[in-house]
Parts: structure tokens; sequence; C-alpha cells
């Protein structure tokens, strides 16, 4: 069953058509040069992330070889999403702009917001229809089975024959080998184990959106299942918009946020950007008048080469607990 | 003198990308086959910073000094496949040796593999190699047994670190300290300026040790451990700072790479006291505030022999004791266990 679905896959793919011309701004789609140029873009601002080519067998043409998909490596994740919803009240802060002006409120992380962030958020709490949107999304793929998929790390003979020697050795810091609790003992520097993500972004071709995939490990570095990564998933999506599938240019299956609603999500958002862009450049050119120092609307206005940084806003929402670098910086 | 605190490292801790351990058994199938000769490694290493904590209740977070494996890591040593490690990582050369049986992998002779890495690092500093290329001082040694059938994979690291017969203490008022204490934040900045032109130039090959010193007109200059001769011509030996990028995360210790370059800066050109600057930045953020200095000194200044010195380094299993660990692949590569839970 699963063969004829993924040929089913690759067969949808093949035959859809390479976008070609933007329309962003309408449908919330972009074409795989504006993948190209919003990834070329975030790697600039945010210098975490880095283009990859992936298996050479799994190429796709209408990207550049050396630009298959985009990776974050070994972002840390601290907390499970059902502590972070625990804790959402207290992290709630007044945050100011750098002019001062104005101050708005800062959910879950208190990451380093911009404007961005807080657009996302009102569509969040406030948009019932965006909310109602997403979880709509049908597909529920995952099932009990899943139980069944917790690797039986204890069933891993101990090999006790190291037939290893070594001496005693002070100048070595013993750094403690089990999870340290964060807060047992006041603010103190420690070395923490803690979750790690490898995040990818690749461009699907049926969807016309980027679409992001997460591989998890823990905090003995060994591979999260998909249980453990639901987790780290806000609960409004998990398992509805998350599923396991194969990664399009690797030979293994990760978890993936299911892109099927992405594009009107992210048309909302940007709608709602250019609204607040459009009220500041009235205030501004109310200000400026008639001087030729003007600005002009069309700078107000999302550019596509934004797309994946508002794209990763908005992923936050959905993996509220991976502390990955989407953050402009000055 | 010998009242004086030893300086103590913080060891690696391994982190191998689950796209490694595939890699490793596609080409055991297709390539290797029976043949389990050592075959060279590349990974990489990334400075420690410490994340601070969004909750008031919460301590600061470091985070362990990382030796990743990845994707990457069966290329070919060379400027091509360096250029392709992750940003802001520093490259690390390393031997696999991968064994076909389970019983194989027991009964290796661990100690000799060890010995042999850290023969060569040794070697390296002798002749000079290590100075031209110091990346050549992280060598490291992995031995694994992959479980083709089950998907598992066991495996054991080993970071060998010079032992020589004096050990290096914490300088008189040479304790560590965040950067900021010690420097003004223009040289803080004009560091990291040309700290990150060194770094292109190097093509962060051989960024992960460096000199460092004010020149007379303020300047704060950056300099390849092959100039170490001329570099400080002139300079008192309290301006002398020898750098390095530190995996270390904790305010209080340096990083593994420390114990290496020690060596070598005592053997090749008789330091028994420096000051190390150890190099932590938060990736992409152009913020150096974590890097610490700290002076080191060794009580005792006669010559190392000529002696290949012992090497220490086996990484602990997660039960903190000598052993290997293990991997199991099995949720994320078996065929018929990935068909269960696909669409």
């Amino acid at each position: 069953m699963n063969s004829v679905q993924s040929l089913f896959f690759g067969i949808r793919e093949y035959l859809s058509p390479v976008l070609k011309n933007s329309k962003f701004k309408e449908t919330g789609c972009i074409t795989p040069e504006e993948f190209e140029a919003a990834g070329d873009f975030l790697v600039y601002k945010c210098p975490t992330w880095k283009w990859e080519s992936g298996e050479v067998s799994k190429r796709r043409d209408y990207l550049p070889a050396e630009k298959q998909f985009l990776i974050t490596r070994n972002v840390p994740c601290f907390r499970r999403v059902k502590q972070m919803e625990y804790t959402e009240e207290d992290s709630e802060t007044q945050i100011e702009t750098e002019d001062g002006e104005e101050a708005w409120v800062a959910t879950h992380s208190g990451r380093v917001a911009a404007n961005i962030e807080e657009i996302v958020q009102q569509i969040e709490g406030e948009d019932d229809e965006v909310t109602k949107m997403m979880s709509n999304i049908a597909i529920v793929p995952e099932n009990d089975k899943e139980e069944v998929d917790i690797p039986d790390l204890d069933d891993i003979p101990d090999i006790e024959d190291e037939g290893v020697v070594e001496e005693d050795d002070p100048a070595a810091l013993n750094t403690p080998s089990n999870v340290v609790s964060s807060n047992d003992d006041g603010p103190s520097d420690k070395i923490l184990q803690v979750r790690t993500y490898d995040v990818f972004i690749t461009y699907d071709k049926y969807y016309q959106t980027p679409r992001m995939w997460l591989f998890g490990y823990d905090e003995h570095r060994r591979p999260l299942t998909s249980i453990q990564i639901f987790e780290d998933i806000s609960q409004d999506y998990a398992k509805k918009t998350v599923t396991i599938e194969t990664h399009p240019h690797l030979n293994m299956s990760l978890a993936s946020i299911h892109p099927c609603r992405h594009a009107q999500v992210m048309k909302k958002i940007i709608e709602k950007m250019n609204e607040e862009a459009l009220k500041k450049f009235e205030l501004l050119k109310q200000q400026y008048g008639n001087s030729p120092n003007a600005p002009q609307a069309e700078q107000a206005q999302v550019r596509v080469d934004q797309y994946l940084i508002i794209f990763l806003k908005f992923m936050s929402s959905v993996v509220p607990t991976i502390d990955y670098d989407h953050t402009i910086s000055a | 003198m010998s009242s004086n605190p030893l300086v103590q490292f913080v060891p690696y801790s391994s982190a191998v990308e689950a796209a490694f351990w595939h890699t490793l058994s596609t080409r055991k199938i297709d390539l290797y086959k029976l043949d389990d000769t050592s075959h060279d490694i590349l990974g990489y290493y990334s400075t420690g910073h410490t994340i601070t904590s969004q909750h008031a209740t919460e301590a600061n977070i470091s985070m362990p000094a990382r030796l990743c494996l990845g994707t990457g890591a069966f290329d070919d040593v060379n400027a091509a496949s360096f250029s392709r490690l992750p940003p802001f990582s520093y490259p690390s050369i390393g031997t696999i040796k991968n064994t076909n049986t389970i019983e194989d992998f027991k009964v290796l002779d661990k100690n000799a593999l060890f010995k042999e890495i850290t023969e060569q690092i040794w070697q390296d500093i002798n002749s000079g190699k290590a100075v031209k290329n110091p990346y050549l001082l992280t060598r490291f040694l992995l031995i694994t047994f992959a479980d083709l059938k089950k998907y598992k994979y066991h495996y054991w690291f080993g970071f060998p670190a010079l032992v020589t017969e004096t050990s290096w203490n914490v300088a008189k008022n040479g304790e560590i300290k965040v950067i900021s204490d010690l420097w003004e934040s223009k040289d803080i900045e004009r560091f990291r300026e040309n700290y990150d032109l060194f770094r292109q130039k190097q093509s962060c090959a051989n960024a992960g040790f460096f000199l460092v010193k004010r020149s007379n007109d303020n300047e704060i200059m950056i300099g390849g451990l092959s100039e170490f001769d001329t570099f400080f011509e002139g300079c008192d030996s309290d301006e002398k700072i020898v750098g390095f990028a530190d995996p270390s995360s904790l305010p209080t210790n340096p990083g593994w790479p420390l114990r290496n370059l020690l060596v070598l800066l005592q053997r090749r050109w008789n330091v028994y006291k420096i000051k190390i600057l150890c190099y932590r930045e938060i990736p992409g953020k152009k913020d150096i505030s974590q890097t610490c200095i700290l002076s080191v000194e060794i009580p005792n200044t006669a010559k190392i022999s000529d002696e290949c010195p012992k090497g220490v380094g086996w990484e602990k299993n997660s039960q903190g004791k000598l052993g290997p660990r293990s991997a199991d692949l099995a949720p994320l590569m078996d065929p018929t266990r990935l068909a269960d839970t696909s669409v």
C-alpha cells in the first residue's frame, strides 16, 4: 500500500507544473526561484542556516544542485510543550521597540521579537478563521500502532568486556553524565543534557510552499521516536499536521509539518503584515508631507525574499519549544 | 606554586547524526564489504556557549562540548570538504575502525588503536605538521560495529590528549575570567572583527588555533600558529596570548583541544607560562561576550622527553563508565517499520 501511495505522490509531484510566475501575495505559494531567493536571504540573515545538496539520486532539477534544501543543526529544545504551556503566563512580557514608542506582548519564550511576531501571535490568538482552518486539517495518519515504535534500547546488551585501560586523569573535568535538573539549586551554570533537533526546510513542489522537517535527539544523543517528538509539538497541531515521512533529499524518515495549509496561512500572515505596514506608511507620509525623501508605498510591503523568515515565525507556533534561529539580527 | 589549582578541561561529548550511520551502512555494504581496515573521517565542533534561560526560576544552561559527525563525514579530507561543514564549525580528523562482527568489536585491541592516534598527534607536533595545520591536534578515534540487519550501531569514541609528566596549573592571578572583565568593549569588538577576517582567510580549517597580541598602536592583531617566532617579537610575556576555538561552555573550565595545544607550545617553543584565550561565540549573532581568558603555567620547566607521552580520553558512556555506546535506528531505517508509520 505504502509503495503504491508513494508512487502516486511521486507522479503527482512530477506532473504538477513548476510555478513560474510569482503570486505569493495572492496565494501564499512561492516558485522554486523564490524559494531559492528566500533561502539565500535566510542564510544571510540567520547564518546558522545552511544550504545543502543531499543525496545525488534525489536531486530536484528545478533547484540548483548545491541548494536543494536548508538545514540548521543541534538546535536545543529545553522543555516539553506541556511544561511550556504551564509557564506560558509567566513568560508574557512587554517588549518595547527600539524607538520606545510601541510595546507588545511576546508570549511563549520571550524570544527577540520583531513586528512579524506580533502579527503571527494575533493570527494565532484572535483570528478564529485561521485557527479553525488549522484545526480542521484532517490528516490523521498516526494511530495507536505507534506505541510499538519505541525502540527497546535496553535490549542492546551492555558490552562489559571493554578491555580498555585508562589511568586516572585529574586534568579531565568530571561532567555529570546524567540529566541535571535545571532548577534544583538556583541559577548556576551546569552542563545540561537537553534534546536537540536538526531542522530542515525543503521545497514542496506539489503544495508550492516550504516544508519543515524535524529530526530529534534525546539527552544522550539517541534519535527520538515519533511519540517523543510529538511532545515538542504544540498540541493543537501534533498528530493533525505532523506526519512521519521520507525526507525528499535523504534516505531517512522523519517528522514533517504537513504543508497542505501552509499557503493559506502564509497568505493571511502576509496580508496582515502588509496592512500593518500600510498603516505605518500612511502615518509616515503624514510626517514627511510632500518631501522627496518620503518613503514609497512599495518599500513597506513584504518582499518575497522575506518569505522564509515569516514562514519560520509561523512554524515556531507549531513547534514552540525548539529555539532555532529565526530572528532577524539588526 | 604547587598550591595553584590544576587546570581541568571539559571533555568532548560525541554527537553522531543519524544520517552518519546510514552512510556508514551503505558504505559497508557497497564499498568496504568485509574489509575492516581503518578509514579517515571528518568530524566538526563549534564553540560552546551558555544559553540564558527565559525563566527566572531556571538556571542558565551550558551545552555539552560536542564533537559531531554528519553526512559529510566520509568525504575526502580536503579544503572542499572543510568548506561543506556547518557554519561556525571547526574540522576534526578522525579514524574509524568498523569491525565485521560484535565479537571482533569486543576483542579489538582498543588500547593499541588509541595509542596509534596518540602517536600520530605526537609525530605531527614534532614534525611541525601540527604547527602548519593545527586542526591535526584534535585527531580522534571511533570504533564501531554496525548490525546492518537490526539497524543497531555500537560505537566508542576516543579523544586522545597527551599527558606530560607535569600538569598545567592555573597561574597566580590568572583565574579564568570572561573577556569583558579584562578588556574594554572596543577592544573586544576589534578582536571579533579581526578574528572574523582571519577565519575567512583560513577558510575555517586552521582558524581553531591562533595567536593574539596588541600592537604598538593598540590594534588587536591575530596570527597563525606558524608565525609564533616572529609574531610575538618585542612582546612582554604578559602580552602574548594564544587562542583556540573552545567547545566548552562552562565559564569555569576550558575545553579539550587546549590540552594538545599546550603540549605543542611547550614542546616546540618551550612555553611554560602563557595567557590563553578561549574563543566562544554565539553563532551568527556576532556575540563573543562568553569568550574567556586565563593564564596557565607549568611549574617544572624541564623539557618534555622525546618519548611519546601517554594519551587519555576515552569517552564515557551514558552511565558515566568507560564503555561503548549504542544507537538503535530501526524505527528510522528499517523498511518494514517505516511502512507501518507511513501515510
